[in-house]
């Protein structure tokens, strides 16, 4: 019995997964995308879970759905989700060839996982108490894996270096001086020179 | 109590080197006087890759026996040692090559030639000055680069991979005034984060069929448990492939490659091809020869695929160039093919073909940019075959330089390029693989053509020509054209490493078979 809800919320779980992950790319508007994202971090948790991995779960749902996607959602916010139309005049060759690609890996991968683990994946793996739990992945950062922990820490230092030097530069524009709120939008407009050919007033006087 | 693993700091001293130089020039930028920010940062920093430099030839030095350090993270060895003494080397002339550009203060380069948008007006009115940061991005660049090239499991492999592409992301954009440039950025971070994501994925796959993260226990599981023909290890190993080419701008994965080159400052770009494209390289053959010899018969196919792909489109494509960037950057994909086929050869001797040929196409690419830089600056705008015309006159240094680049690039005698592909040639027949060769000859023949589109640019325009391309140019305007004493400097360098390669080609040789003999052929 037990072993047939794990199916049961494994199945829901793994639609829920993919489902998400494809209304995160299809849907106009970054708004909704951003939310199924949640969907999609939410059920990969729950997948976790089912493979022992309570802490992996946890620390997925409180940085990645709870801390990561505030933030994404505040960013949209505040930059305005404009929808975009990404299927306007319908989907071009690229995109038809991209989803006929990403179709023939995923046959191929279901292929290789179907061939190598056959009725394997049916069987229960034997793990220890301690497996996935917050001591055995800390004696793991501190011992096999030291080095890429640390290493870590200076990619995300690099990339917040990198989204200060980005930011700080967008905000010296000059639609940035006149307080204007649409002085982000600026930046991502499709004509940058539509906007900036015509300077606020204060910019021209100078 | 845990058994914290002991660290090698004397191995890691290159890497540190260049993230201490990084930490001290974005320090700075924070309380250093604005004047002298961008001196500071660029000395800094500099000093950072003549020590790192100082630090891989100790380790070359002091290392006989290739070993495991830091819990098996990393892989202390004279391929490594090698391979970072190249990364500092590029980067000590990409600071050269920046530094006329960017000294500080407001942004006075020509290189910003499409700042002001189509209508007339800037795009922005004031732009923060980043001249440390952009230092300190490329000093961090620099560490990861080499880092990734002696990473010995997966999972240090893709972080060094996202480390120096996270800040080349940044270099490429950090233009925020030129559209060009952000375009680089966004498409370089999208096209590269598809194949971070691919080599991810494989090495997602090759944990799920053998168990192991580290190089050579995937290749000990593999050969205990007979999994080399498993589907999927193998899926995996083709997405790693791919993802390892998206680096190296190898044909299919290089759409990326012209745009970027083009639009990235170009000092930036000249890292980007010699550094990126180096480390890319060598972490391919450490990591088919070390973890995958079981799959031997099937991934040297498949790279010799993509080297005769690389050679075929590179080549054709640069034919019809204009812009020379652009022209260098189909370049940069053609020798992305020329430096597969040893890869693709698998013997010994294709390891020191690779690392022999890497150090005059570093210093080639180098220097061809940085000749393209200073132009740049010169006339602000573009680089074209057409406003080249005259350079050679008019700069003789810079001029010969180019030319002598250029000839290196088509591999000629009298520069390192010829040994190169000599060696990456012989390691192709070495393997039986005579139609690899062919493949290298006939697209060497196709690129003479441009390249010597080029130098005829430079050197064989009439003077009517000469008086047209000067249009914009500060030259025109009856200004001198700006000295660079440290950009003349770094093209000399690079002169002398590509002429020296030539002419100390035993040396370099055991340098490399040295190096190359820590793989395990």
């Amino acid at each position: 019995m037990g072993n047939f809800l794990v199916w049961v919320v494994w199945v829901a779980a793994a639609f829920a997964c993919l489902g998400s992950a494809v209304a995160v790319i299809t849907f106009a508007n970054p708004f909704y995308s951003a939310l199924a994202l949640v969907g999609n971090l939410g059920s990969l948790a729950v997948l976790y879970l089912l493979l022992s991995a309570e802490f992996v779960a946890a620390a997925q749902m409180l940085v990645y759905a709870g801390a990561v996607m505030v933030m994404f959602l505040f960013v949209i916010a505040y930059l305005g989700g404009r929808a975009e139309t990404p299927w306007a005049g319908g989907p071009g060759w690229q995109a038809v060839a991209a989803v006929g690609a990403a179709g023939a890996l995923l046959v191929e991968i279901v292929v290789a996982v179907g061939l190598k683990a056959g009725g394997r994946l049916s069987e229960e793996a034997d793990v220890d108490a301690f497996f996935g739990g917050p001591h055995e992945i800390g004696r793991l950062f501190l011992t096999d894996h030291l080095l890429a922990f640390e290493i870590t820490s200076i990619v995300l230092l690099i990339a917040a270096i990198g989204g200060v030097i980005l930011g700080s530069n967008a905000r010296s524009g000059p639609e940035s001086t006149g307080g204007s709120p649409a002085r982000a939008g600026g930046t991502r407009s499709p004509a940058p020179s539509i906007s900036a050919a015509q300077p606020p007033e204060g910019e021209a006087a100078r | 109590m845990i058994d914290k693993p002991s660290v090698d700091w004397f191995a890691l001293s290159p890497v540190l080197a260049l993230l201490g130089a990084s930490g001290i020039a974005l320090l700075g930028a924070v309380l250093m006087p604005r004047r002298v920010r961008g001196p500071f940062a660029a000395t800094v920093v500099a000093l950072g890759f003549a020590g790192a430099l100082t630090a891989a030839a100790l380790v070359y030095a002091f290392t006989d026996e290739a070993t495991s350090i830091v819990a098996d993270a990393v892989r202390r060895d004279r391929f490594a040692a090698l391979a970072q003494m190249i990364v500092a080397g590029c980067g000590l002339l990409a600071v050269g090559i920046s530094y006329g550009g960017r000294r500080g203060g407001r942004v006075e380069a020509g290189e910003r030639s499409d700042r002001r948008t189509a209508s007339g007006g800037p795009l922005f009115g004031q732009v923060a000055d980043v001249t440390s940061e952009y230092y300190a991005l490329l000093a961090a660049a620099g560490a990861g680069m080499a880092f990734l090239v002696s990473a010995n499991n997966l999972m240090t492999l893709f972080l060094a991979l996202e480390w120096f592409s996270i800040a080349l992301y940044i270099l490429c954009a950090i233009d925020v005034d030129r559209i060009a440039s952000l375009e680089a950025g966004l498409k370089y971070l999208i096209i590269g984060s598809f194949g971070s994501g691919a080599l991810l994925f494989g090495s997602a796959l090759v944990y799920g069929a053998t168990g192991e993260l580290g190089f050579a226990e995937i290749a000990r599981v593999q050969a205990a448990q007979g999994l080399a023909d498993d589907p999927l290890l193998l899926a995996g190993l083709a997405m790693i492939i791919t993802g390892l080419a998206f680096k190296a701008s190898a044909a299919p994965f290089h759409m990326w490659t012209p745009d970027v080159y083009e639009g990235a400052p170009t000092p930036v770009t000249a890292f980007m091809s010699a550094a990126t494209k180096a480390t890319a390289l060598l972490l391919m053959l450490r990591l088919l020869t070390t973890a995958f010899p079981e799959q031997e018969d099937l991934w040297t196919i498949a790279v010799a695929v993509i080297a005769c792909a690389s050679l075929a489109i590179g080549n054709l494509a640069a034919l019809v160039q204009r812009n020379v960037k652009r022209m260098l950057a189909y370049s940069s994909i053609s020798h992305a093919g020329f430096m597969l086929i040893p890869i693709a050869a698998n013997n010994a001797l294709g390891g020191r073909a690779l690392l022999f040929y890497l150090i005059p196409y570093a210093a080639m690419s180098l220097g061809a940019f940085a000749v393209v830089a200073a132009r740049e600056r010169e006339l602000g705008e573009p680089v074209t075959l057409d406003n080249l015309s005259g350079f050679g006159w008019e700069r003789p240094l810079l001029g010969i330089a180019m030319w002598v680049f250029m000839l290196g690039f088509a591999g000629l005698p009298l520069t390192g390029g010829f040994w190169g592909k000599f060696l990456a040639f012989s390691a192709a027949q070495d393997r039986g693989w005579t139609w690899l060769v062919i493949a290298g000859v006939a697209a060497t023949v196709v690129s003479l053509y441009y390249y010597l589109a080029v130098v005829r640019a430079m050197y064989m325009r009439s003077g009517a020509e000469l008086q047209l391309s000067g249009t914009a140019s500060s030259v025109a305007a009856g200004g001198s054209p700006p000295r660079e004493a440290l950009l003349s400097l770094s093209v000399v360098a690079a002169l002398i490493v590509t002429v020296g390669t030539f002419f100390a080609v035993d040396p370099v040789t055991e340098l490399a078979r040295d190096a190359a003999a820590s793989l395990p052929f």
